[in-house]
C-alpha cells in the first residue's frame, strides 16, 4: 500500500467511525424517552468520570482473558494435531470438544466454583469460550496443507510426522488465526461471564453495577471499553497474521476437506469403527463424570451422577413427567435455535461475500459484529429485547448474534483462500467481484463453510438457551435456570445432558452432509 | 462459550453472603484460601475463614464490611478476606460442599435445597421483613396486587415460581398477569416494555429516583410472602463439628456486631462501603446512603428490635413455616432452624 492509498484508507475509517456516531445520536435522540439510549457525550463523560477504576478492572479482566486464551487455544492446537495425526482420536474426542461448547453454565458453574480456587473459575470460562473455535479452525487448517505436495513427501518415504511439521503447520497458519481472531473478544466475553460469579473487580463487575443501578451512561461506557478491548485483540492478531502469511489469499494452494476422512474399506468397517467411536466417547465422558464427582467428593445434592440421571429420566413413576416437562421445552429449544442457526448462518455468509467483494465494507462491519460478540447478552438483551421483542423474532436475533461472528470470519476467510490465479481468470475475462464470488470463491470456501456450519451448531444451541432464558422466558434455557434456583439438580442435569447429546448428535449430521458435498463437488479434496 | 444465568437469589434479593472457608473444604486438595495471613490466634475455633459475599461490594453488605473494618473478626481470632460475589454465585452447594462454610440466602430457597437433599440449616436472619417489592412508574402506578391484572409484570425467571403462587394464594390466575423476563436491569420498565418490575424496596427504586425517574412500590410481604430474607445458612456436619461450630458462633457475633455500628451510622457505613470495599466500583456516595438508610428499615424490624440483630424468635419461625408451606414448600422449625448459634453469639444479651 503506498501512502496515498493508505491515507485514503484512514479518511475512509475516520468517516466511517463519524458515521456511526451520528446514526448513534440520531438514535439517542429518537429513543430519548426511553431512556435506553444515551447520547454518545453522555457515555464519553461517563468514562471520564470513571477514568481512575478503569486501569484496575481492565486489568482485572485482561489477566482472566489472557490466561484463558493462552490455555485454551494451545490446548486445541494441541489437540487438532493430535486429531490429524491420529483419527482414532478425533473419533474419539471430538464429540466431547462439542460438548464443551454447549453445556449450559447453570450445570457446571457450581462445580467449577467449588473445585477450582480463586480465579481460576473464570479463566476456564475464557478458555472454555474459545477452545472448541480453535480446535475446528486448527484442523481445518492443517487439513488444507496442499494434496499434491502431501503426496510427494509420502512418495518420497516421509512419514506423517514429516507432512506435518513441513506441510500442515504452515497451512494450518490462515485458517488459525481465523480461529485466534474468532478467539479474542470470546476469551474476553469468557472472562466477563467467569466474574458474574463472583469478583471483587473487573469490567463485569463494573457493568453489573451499573446496569442494577440504571446508570446507562455507564453501562454503554463500560461496554464500550470492553469492545474496544475485543476490537484490539482482534486487531492484534490480525496484525500478527498478516506479518506470518503475507501468502495468505494470494497463494494457489488447494484447500482440502476439513472432517476426518472416513475410514474408505468398506461401508460395514465405516460403520463399525463410527460406533466404537460414539461408544469411546459415551464410555469416557460417564468414566470422567464419576471420576470429578468421587474425586472431588461432591456432595449428591448437587452433584448428580450419571446414574442419578437415568434413574430421573427412566425409572420411578415420575419420569414419564421429567421426560415429558424436558422433551417439550427441548422441541421449543430446538426451534429457537434451529431459525437462529439458519438466519445467523446466511446473514454472516452473504455478509463474508460482500466483505470479501467489497473490502472497504469491512471497516463498517468487523467493528460492529466485534461488539456484538464481545458484550454479555445480560447487558445488550435489554436494548434488543426493546427493538426485536421476546417473541420468535427477538429469540432470532439473540441466537444469530452468537453465531454470527464465528461464522463471518471463518466463512470470509475461507471465500479468501480461493486461489487468485482462478480469481484473475474471471477478472480478465470481464467478471466482476460478486461472480468471482460466485463462481470460484464460494467453491473453495466449501470446507471453511461447513466448518462454520459445524461451530454454527452448538453456537445456536447455547444461544437459544441463553435468548430463552433473557428474552423469551420458554424452553429449556428457562426451564433449566428455573430448577436451578429451586435446587432441582437432577432435572437441571438431565436437561443439560439433553442439550449436549442433541448438540453433539446434530454436529454429526452436519459433518455427514460435508462429507457428501465434498465429496461430489470437490472430489479432490477429501484426503 | 456464550452463556450465563440468573442471579441466583432475586427474591433473597440482595444476593447470599456465602462465607468462603477454605481451609475447612473436605476437597483441601483443591480448594484453597484467596487469605495469606496466617491465622490470628491459635484455639478452638480460630483461623482462616473467607467470606464470599453474594453480590458485588455495595452497602448491601455492609454490617460485615463495618466487622472487617474494626477488626471484630479478628477480635474473634478469625482471619477474614471478604470476598465479593456476582449475579451467578451460588450458595447452597458452597456451603453443602464446605468451601463455604457459612452463606446467606432466603428461607423459601434454602428450604427447597434442603427438600432436595442439601443438609443445611439457618442459623440467623439479617431481613425480617422480605423486601421484595413490585415496583411501577409513578405516572403508570400499579398499587396493589389485584391491579397487576392484565398488566406486564418484568421479573427474573427465578422468580416466577414464587410470584405465582403468590398470586394464586390472593385468588389471581397467573394467566392473567403476562410475564416478562428480566434480569436485574431496570430499564424495561423505564422504556415501557413491562408495567410492574419485581425488584427489591430497599434497592432499585431509590436507584431509579435518583435518576430522576420516580416510582409507585408495594411489598409481597403485605400479600403473605414474608419470609425472612439474607438467612445465614450452614451445613449440619459443620454444625456438629465442635470446632468449626465455634468458627460460625465467632462468625455470627463479628457480624452482629458489624450490622450493629453499621445502622447505628448508616452513612458511616455506607462511606466505607464506598471508599474501601466498593472502591473498583466507583459507587455513588449518596445513593449508597440512601439505600443504606433504607436497609434500616427492614433489618431493624419485628422482635430483631427487641432481640437483638439477626435474632429469630419462635413466633418468626413459626411464621415462616407457614409461609413457605403456603407456598407448597416443605419443610418443619426442627429441621430448618438451629437457633443455637445466636444463643451461644449473644449469650442472654440482646446487644453484643
Amino acid at each position: 500500500m503506498n501512502a496515498a492509498t493508505r491515507r485514503t484508507a484512514w479518511a475512509r475509517t475516520a468517516l466511517v467511525v463519524v458515521a456511526l456516531v451520528a446514526v448513534w445520536w440520531i438514535l439517542a435522540g429518537i429513543f430519548a424517552d426511553l431512556r435506553v439510549v444515551p447520547t454518545p457525550w453522555a457515555v464519553v463523560e461517563a468514562i471520564w468520570t470513571d477514568r481512575d477504576v478503569y486501569s484496575g478492572n481492565i486489568a482485572t479482566t485482561l489477566g482472566e482473558t489472557a490466561v484463558g486464551f493462552l490455555w485454551g487455544n494451545l490446548l486445541a492446537i494441541v489437540l487438532a494435531m493430535v486429531f490429524v495425526q491420529v483419527p482414532a482420536m478425533e473419533r474419539l474426542l471430538l464429540r466431547i470438544a462439542v460438548a464443551s461448547y454447549c453445556v449450559p453454565l447453570v450445570a457446571i458453574a457450581p462445580i467449577l466454583v467449588i473445585v477450582l480456587p480463586g480465579n481460576a473459575p473464570k479463566e476456564v470460562l475464557a478458555g472454555l469460550s474459545v477452545f472448541f473455535t480453535t480446535l475446528t479452525a486448527a484442523v481445518l487448517g492443517l487439513r488444507s496443507a496442499d494434496r499434491s505436495a502431501i503426496e510427494l513427501i509420502r512418495s518420497l518415504g516421509g512419514g506423517s510426522f514429516l507432512v506435518l511439521r513441513k506441510l500442515r503447520l504452515i497451512a494450518a497458519l490462515p485458517s488459525l488465526f481465523a480461529g485466534l481472531k474468532i478467539a479474542a473478544p470470546a476469551a474476553l466475553l469468557g472472562a466477563i461471564i467467569g466474574e458474574y460469579l463472583g469478583s471483587s473487580s473487573g469490567l463485569g463487575v463494573m457493568l453489573v453495577q451499573a446496569q442494577s443501578s440504571f446508570q446507562v451512561p455507564r453501562t454503554w461506557g463500560v461496554a464500550l471499553v470492553i469492545s474496544a478491548l475485543a476490537g484490539l485483540g482482534y486487531a492484534i492478531v490480525a496484525v500478527i497474521a498478516r506479518r506470518l502469511t503475507p501468502w495468505a489469499a494470494k497463494d494457489v494452494s488447494v484447500s482440502v476437506g476439513s472432517v476426518a476422512p472416513r475410514v474408505s474399506d468398506g461401508r460395514l468397517r465405516a460403520l463399525g469403527v463410527g460406533a466404537a467411536g460414539v461408544a469411546g466417547s459415551i464410555l469416557l465422558v460417564v468414566a470422567a463424570w464419576y471420576a470429578v464427582i468421587r474425586g472431588f467428593a461432591l456432595d449428591p445434592y448437587f452433584a448428580k451422577t450419571p446414574a442419578d440421571v437415568a434413574a430421573y429420566l427412566f425409572a420411578g413413576d415420575e419420569a414419564a413427567d421429567h421426560r415429558h416437562r424436558l422433551l417439550t421445552s427441548l422441541a421449543t429449544t430446538l426451534l429457537d435455535a434451529g431459525v437462529g442457526y439458519v438466519v445467523g448462518m446466511v446473514a454472516a455468509s452473504l455478509v463474508a461475500c460482500v466483505l470479501v467483494a467489497v473490502r472497504t465494507v469491512e471497516q463498517v462491519v468487523m467493528p460492529l459484529a466485534i461488539v456484538l460478540r464481545s458484550i454479555p447478552l445480560v447487558a445488550l438483551t435489554p436494548l434488543l429485547a426493546l427493538i426485536f421483542g421476546r417473541g420468535l423474532l427477538g429469540v432470532t436475533v439473540i441466537v444469530a448474534v452468537v453465531t454470527f461472528f464465528a461464522t463471518l470470519v471463518t466463512v470470509s476467510e475461507g471465500l479468501r483462500a480461493a486461489p487468485a490465479l482462478a480469481c484473475e481468470v474471471i477478472t480478465s475475462l470481464g467478471g466482476g467481484q460478486l461472480t468471482v464470488t460466485r463462481k470460484v470463491r464460494l467453491l473453495y470456501a466449501l470446507p471453511s463453510l461447513f466448518a462454520s456450519a459445524r461451530i454454527a451448531i452448538p453456537g445456536a444451541i447455547a444461544g437459544a438457551t441463553l435468548a430463552e432464558w433473557l428474552a423469551s422466558g420458554t424452553g429449556l434455557g428457562s426451564l433449566l435456570v428455573a430448577d436451578y434456583t429451586a435446587s432441582r439438580f437432577a432435572s437441571l442435569w438431565s436437561g443439560s445432558v439433553l442439550i449436549v447429546l442433541v448438540s453433539v448428535g446434530l454436529y454429526a449430521i452436519v459433518a455427514m452432509l460435508e462429507r457428501l458435498v465434498v465429496a461430489r463437488y470437490a472430489p479432490q479434496r477429501v484426503d | 462459550m456464550p452463556s450465563s444465568f440468573s442471579r441466583r437469589s432475586f427474591l433473597s434479593g440482595v444476593g447470599g453472603v456465602s462465607l468462603l472457608a477454605a481451609g475447612t473444604a473436605v476437597l483441601s486438595a483443591c480448594s484453597s484460601s484467596t487469605s495469606s495471613s496466617p491465622s490470628a490466634a491459635a484455639g478452638a475455633g480460630s483461623g482462616p475463614v473467607n467470606f464470599q459475599l453474594g453480590w458485588i461490594a455495595n452497602v448491601e453488605n455492609m454490617g460485615l464490611f463495618m466487622a472487617d473494618n474494626a477488626g471484630y473478626f479478628k477480635d474473634e481470632g478469625l482471619d477474614v478476606t471478604l470476598t465479593p460475589g456476582g449475579p451467578s454465585v451460588v450458595v447452597e452447594p458452597l456451603i453443602v460442599s464446605g468451601k463455604a462454610l457459612v452463606g446467606l440466602d432466603s428461607v423459601d430457597t434454602i428450604a427447597k435445597a434442603r427438600n432436595e437433599g442439601a443438609a443445611l440449616k439457618i442459623i440467623a436472619a439479617t431481613m425480617q421483613t422480605n423486601p421484595t417489592a413490585i415496583m411501577s412508574l409513578a405516572s403508570k402506578p400499579v398499587n396493589t396486587l389485584q391491579d397487576l391484572v392484565g398488566k406486564r409484570l418484568g421479573m427474573q425467571q427465578s422468580g416466577a415460581e414464587i410470584v405465582n403462587t403468590v398470586l394464586k394464594a390472593n385468588g389471581i390466575d397467573p394467566a392473567d398477569v403476562t410475564m416478562v423476563p428480566v434480569q436485574f436491569d431496570p430499564s424495561p420498565l423505564v422504556a415501557g416494555e413491562c408495567d410492574a418490575f419485581v425488584s427489591l424496596l430497599v434497592n432499585q427504586p431509590i436507584q431509579l429516583d435518583l435518576q430522576g425517574v420516580k416510582t409507585t412500590t408495594f411489598t409481597l410481604s403485605e400479600y403473605g410472602y414474608n419470609v425472612w430474607a439474607d438467612c445465614l445458612l450452614a451445613n449440619d456436619q459443620a454444625l456438629a463439628d465442635k470446632d468449626k461450630r465455634e468458627q460460625i458462633v465467632k462468625v455470627v457475633r463479628a457480624s452482629v456486631r458489624g450490622w450493629q455500628d453499621a445502622l447505628a451510622d448508616t452513612d458511616a457505613a455506607a462511606k466505607l462501603v464506598v471508599e474501601k470495599y466498593g472502591k473498583s466500583l466507583n459507587l455513588d456516595l449518596a445513593a449508597q446512603q440512601k439505600t443504606a438508610a433504607a436497609f434500616r428499615s427492614v433489618i431493624e424490624a419485628g422482635e430483631a428490635k427487641t432481640n437483638g440483630l439477626l435474632t429469630m424468635s419462635a413466633e418468626g419461625i413459626a411464621a415462616n413455616i407457614t409461609t413457605i408451606n403456603s407456598l407448597g414448600v416443605k419443610g418443619t422449625a426442627e429441621e430448618l432452624f438451629d437457633t443455637t448459634v445466636l444463643k451461644d453469639a449473644y449469650a442472654g444479651k440482646t446487644h453484643i
